[in-house]
């Protein structure tokens, strides 16, 4: 059986498809705002091409994301949250938790017996928009995306930044380096700054479990704020090199039951 | 006033070494209205619990669209800051103060706790009563914790500290009233925060050292303009020295933990509890006790006057509810008196960048004033 | 089409509340052109008045909201301008900017309030309530207590807020005669407390019949009459025939299995106000066969809360012990309105001081999960909810948290990130749309 499932969110579409329970392709590419739904069709011919397959070929397609609605071809649309649930358990049989950040929005769902949802906590608006965040300040540094995840963010700073408003974070960063802070040590004090906002999130509601939770999202892939979260949360995140695709590979996983 | 800064910056190792040295127990406290001579009458170390701006992972869980104040004190319980604490107390104040009070107990059952009804409706001719019955109850039950009766010796007692220490205080503010005083505001500001979390008879002897000593100090020049400050509590000075070093200087304040903390003494009588009750409804009003004979902007103007500033700065602390509410009024009297003022909002942390731009349009507004007058 | 588990029916009463609430709209709007005082406040006396009415910002603010965003965002804006604070109280900056601004939504004057008697309750906004006015122009005003403490009723402690409570309504009395001139009326005042318990009797017995499956009401239905004799003071005799035709067709509702949602699956709960502006969120939540039968809020109409003697979670009888004493003075009249608990109505006081009272309220009402807004504007809406929503959690009650800035203000309510969050919600919980 061959499914598909597509994570259309605020900054990038995420496609995979499964043949019988085995991941045989996966894609992203930038959503480009209103023109989502042309993206998503250019990147499902794209990937369909890649794994030699028709669209005939897919038994089932289930959207999922922020932009889900613009999958018409889609025959099923799934919340992210139950997504999330299906990629964990299907990545990690374990786990007991999800963490999944990104762009605009932090979820923690917590699993129940099978891929039973427990509990949901989203970000309130205030921690809203990490992702979105982490990239506008790596610009402001200077940086590449990969150089501000490279950064050691458990050095000591006598740097801060807000740590409620990432208005005034940005603020408070930019006046740091008028003043002539580094841009390591600022972007060490934006990172805690992150990571302080989503572990006020994982504390909601249930905390998740310290080895068995999982993180999903593309901000899995900066190691500096993964490993500010490890330190101020505690957690051992359980990391899959298929991180960013957890949430589209959850729906095809939910596809193909 | 070195002395003052460093206890409030490391006040927490302030109070351990306090608890060692005498004994004795610390009670926590969240509003000004709350009658420390009956704590410190019974043996007790009354200590204001003030924000200290720590990141916070920890207290969303639990709380909401509180302000800072309240929400940085619940996360200091939760990280053990106040370990020390060996019971806190509520006085009627406002919701959120009241809300970080209930859900420390939530999570730390075991503290002693009261709860001291202040009428919000301070002027009416039974608040008085009602303020009385609830300082006797509340020194019997303080009584009952402390296993000792509180003797009217030891409320006189009491009352002197305190009264002593806001003399002090009254004198050191004095000092701001010259032309150019020998005092910044930073400086005062310390003194009065760090009044409020030491043993008041400690305290009393620095002041009594240290205050002859400013006469013989160089008066500030190099700070023409004089501001005043009012708005929602604080519990650090960071506005205070950025001010300074945009070449302005606080004179005054109306804060509750400035000036309105120490402003009137207690007029000792017979009846020691009613002299307390008197003394706490008479105070400068909190903005949420100032509600049907509107004291706040007749106080607030005098004090401007008297102490010669050019400008006030409102900083009120988002979410504020007290103070947001009273802002309008406050704005009115301002404006029908051609007193400029600039008002904004402040949170966990003092947004630097965006406060020293503010800082300094509103310092570089008066100054051609001060230059033309 | 969705198949209807149970039989549905438009409330017949519903026309007879809407007409007593546009009665009781045009008395405030002609209330000076009658030559009758307005006053800022809500307090069950002012009926002895022959010429005094009350009004509060809520629901004035309330209403705003739900009928004219555009005109609520003016007044608002006009509240700014003026220093209100961004993040205060909605319905008091939807009122406020209204009074600034001069006039009402249809351009007829602002009905001007020519006194304040505050409507004392722990918010501290209410507290505050009628400063507004009385800032604005040169008029009396007049201020009680809301005594709170912690810890079991303690009734000797209470003695001195009680009698602060009565002097401070007797004095407000007389200074309103002696300064308008007005004879206060004991007889009507007596009457009226005594119809108020029969309203109440009527109004706890709709109350308890929503813990019925299914609910014969859902909250938007409550909505339309909770004011009434409460926020909304009108004629007793009047709002005593409401109640009753209310609970008349309610109780029969239940005995022959009408529901509010036909498709009825799952109750929820909620707490404070809703976006008043946004109430078709119900609707939505409809789609799913989920019904919404309240919260301690909504309910108020029906009093404080209880633990009754055989250990069920009800809304109490206010008037409990003055049953067998004589009501004969204005004074016995204002101690029975008082009561003898001083701590007020309960679900705010449970609110603040106890927390886990909202887990009484979810057993007793049998809801399967709770929305518990969080109002950054409205300290009353939001002080504790978190707190509530863990201890809901921990009964097996699945809730949702959604933000906004206020019922009465729509600015910071994202209206589709919140339908999204019901559909996240509902969808985690296994259950999907009924109908689109």
């Amino acid at each position: 059986m061959i499914t598909a499932g597509i994570d259309v969110g605020l900054e990038n579409l995420k496609i995979v498809i499964l043949k019988d329970g085995e991941i045989i392709a996966a894609g992203s590419a930038p959503s480009g705002g209103g023109k989502r739904g042309k993206r998503v069709a250019e990147l499902w011919e794209a990937l369909l091409k890649e794994a030699k397959l028709s669209r005939g070929d897919v038994n089932k397609i289930i959207a999922t994301g922020q932009g889900k609605t613009d999958v018409g071809f889609a025959s099923d649309k799934v919340v992210e949250a139950v997504a999330d649930a299906h990629g964990a358990r299907f990545l990690y049989p374990s786990a007991t938790s999800v963490v999944d950040i990104g762009a605009d929005q932090t979820r923690v769902v917590t699993l129940g017996e099978g891929t039973r949802v427990l509990e949901v906590v989203l970000n309130q608006k205030c921690a809203a928009g990490m992702g979105l965040f982490l990239t506008r300040m790596a610009g402001r540094l200077d940086m590449t995306l990969d150089e501000l995840s490279g950064i050691n963010a458990d050095g000591n700073t006598g740097l801060r930044v807000n740590d409620t408003c990432r208005v005034f974070a940005e603020l408070d960063a930019l006046g740091w380096l008028n003043r002539n802070a580094s841009r390591e040590e600022v972007a060490r004090a934006v990172i805690e700054m992150v990571a302080v906002r989503i572990n006020a999130i994982l504390n909601d509601k249930i905390k998740p479990a310290i080895n068995s939770t999982v993180l999903f999202g593309g901000v899995s892939r900066n190691s500096a704020l993964v490993s500010a979260l490890r330190r101020r949360s505690g957690i051992n995140f359980l990391i899959s090199d298929r991180a960013e695709y957890g949430c589209a590979l959850g729906a095809a996983v939910l596809a193909a039951e | 006033m070195e002395k003052c800064r460093e206890i409030l910056k490391n006040r927490h190792q302030y109070a351990r070494e306090w608890k060692k040295r005498t004994g004795g127990k610390i009670i926590g406290y969240y509003e000004p209205y709350m009658p420390e001579e009956v704590v410190y009458a019974a043996g007790v170390l009354p200590v204001r619990l003030l924000a200290e701006h720590e990141p916070d992972d920890v207290t969303d869980r639990q709380m909401y669209g509180n302000c800072a104040c309240s929400r940085d004190i619940l996360n200091q319980f939760i990280r053990g800051r106040y370990d020390y604490i060996d019971g806190i107390i509520n006085a009627e104040g406002c919701q959120w103060m009241l809300n970080a009070f209930q859900t420390t107990l939530n999570n730390q059952p075991t503290l002693f706790n009261h709860y001291v009804f202040v009428p919000d409706y301070v002027d009416g001719k039974t608040s008085k009563d009602v303020m009385y019955s609830e300082l006797k109850v509340f020194k019997t039950a303080l009584e009952k914790w402390v296993g000792k009766t509180i003797t009217d010796e030891a409320l006189d007692d009491a009352i002197e500290v305190y009264n002593t220490n806001r003399r002090l205080m009254r004198q050191v503010y004095e000092l701001r009233r010259a032309d150019h005083p020998v005092i910044l505001g930073s400086e005062a500001m310390d003194m009065v925060l760090a009044s409020q979390i030491m043993d008041k008879r400690e305290m009393n002897q620095i002041l009594k050292e240290e205050i002859p000593k400013l006469a013989d100090r160089k008066p500030v020049v190099d700070k023409g303009v004089r501001l005043m400050l009012i708005g929602s509590e604080t519990s650090d000075t960071e506005l205070e020295k950025l001010v300074e070093s945009l070449g302005a200087n606080i004179v005054i304040d109306e804060l509750c933990t400035g000036s309105c903390y120490f402003w009137n003494e207690i007029i000792p009588q017979f009846d020691r509890l009613m002299a307390i009750a008197l003394r706490y409804l008479g105070r400068p009003h909190c903005a949420l006790k100032d509600n049907n004979w509107r004291r706040r902007p007749a106080h607030i103007h005098q004090l401007y006057e008297d102490y010669q500033a050019h400008g006030v700065i409102i900083a009120k602390q988002i979410y504020c509810h007290p103070h947001g509410t009273d802002n309008w009024m406050i704005w009115k009297f301002l404006r029908e008196r051609n007193i400029p003022f600039h008002y904004f909002e402040r949170d966990t942390t003092l947004p630097h960048e965006e406060t020293r731009l503010r800082m300094e349009a509103f310092i570089n507004m008066i100054k051609p004033d001060l230059v033309y007058k | 089409m969705v198949k209807q588990k149970w039989e549905t029916r438009p409330l017949e009463v519903w026309n007879k509340a809407k007409e007593l609430r546009a009665k009781w709209q045009k008395s405030i709007v002609t209330a000076s052109s009658e030559k009758v005082l307005l006053a800022q406040g809500n307090v069950n006396w002012a009926v002895g008045f022959p010429a005094l009415r009350v009004i509060e910002d809520n629901p004035v603010g309330a209403m705003m909201a739900n009928r004219n965003d555009a005109f609520s965002r003016k007044c608002r804006l006009a509240g700014e301008i003026e220093g209100w604070g961004r993040e205060i109280c909605g319905y008091q900056l939807n009122c406020w900017g209204a009074m600034y601004l001069g006039h009402l939504e249809d351009g007829s004057p602002f009905p001007m309030r020519d006194m304040v008697i505050p409507f004392p309750d722990p918010c501290d906004q209410h507290t505050k309530r009628g400063q507004a006015p009385m800032d604005y122009s040169p008029i009396p005003r007049w201020q009680a207590n809301f005594p709170l403490y912690t810890g079991p009723r303690d009734p000797e402690r209470e003695k001195a807020m009680i009698e602060d409570k009565v002097q401070c309504t007797l004095q407000m009395i007389e200074d309103i005669e002696r300064i308008y001139g007005q004879k206060f009326d004991d007889e009507k005042f007596i009457e009226a407390m005594k119809l108020s318990r029969k309203i109440h009797a009527y109004a706890r017995e709709v109350s308890l019949f929503m813990r019925n499956i299914p609910s014969p009401l859902s909250v938007k239905d409550l909505y339309s009459f909770y004011t009434i004799g409460g926020l909304t003071k009108l004629d007793p005799e009047e709002t005593l025939d409401l109640w009753k035709s209310l609970r008349d067709e309610v109780e029969w509702r239940v005995k022959n299995c009408i529901a509010a949602v036909g498709t009825e699956r799952y109750r929820w709960m909620e707490t404070h106000p809703p976006p008043w502006h946004f109430l078709r969120y119900y609707r939505y939540m409809e789609k799913y066969g989920a019904v919404c039968i309240g919260s301690q809020y909504s309910h108020m109409m029906a009093g404080a809360f209880e633990f009754t003697e055989d250990g069920t979670w009800a809304p109490r009888d206010m008037f409990g012990s003055f049953e067998d004493k004589p009501i004969r003075t204005r004074e016995d009249a204002i101690r029975a309105m008082i009561g003898e608990d001083a701590r007020g109505h309960n679900f705010k006081v449970d609110e603040v001081i106890r927390p886990y009272a909202v887990c009484e309220f979810a057993r007793a009402y049998k809801v399967d999960g709770a929305i518990l807004p969080l109002w950054r504007c409205g300290v009353g809406c939001t002080v504790t909810r978190k707190e509530q929503g863990l201890r809901l959690s921990q009964i097996g009650v699945r809730v949702l948290h959604y933000e906004g800035s206020q019922p009465g203000d729509r600015t910071d309510l994202d209206e589709n990130r919140l339908l999204d969050m019901l559909d996240t919600w509902m969808e985690s919980q296994g259950l999907r749309k009924l109908e689109d």
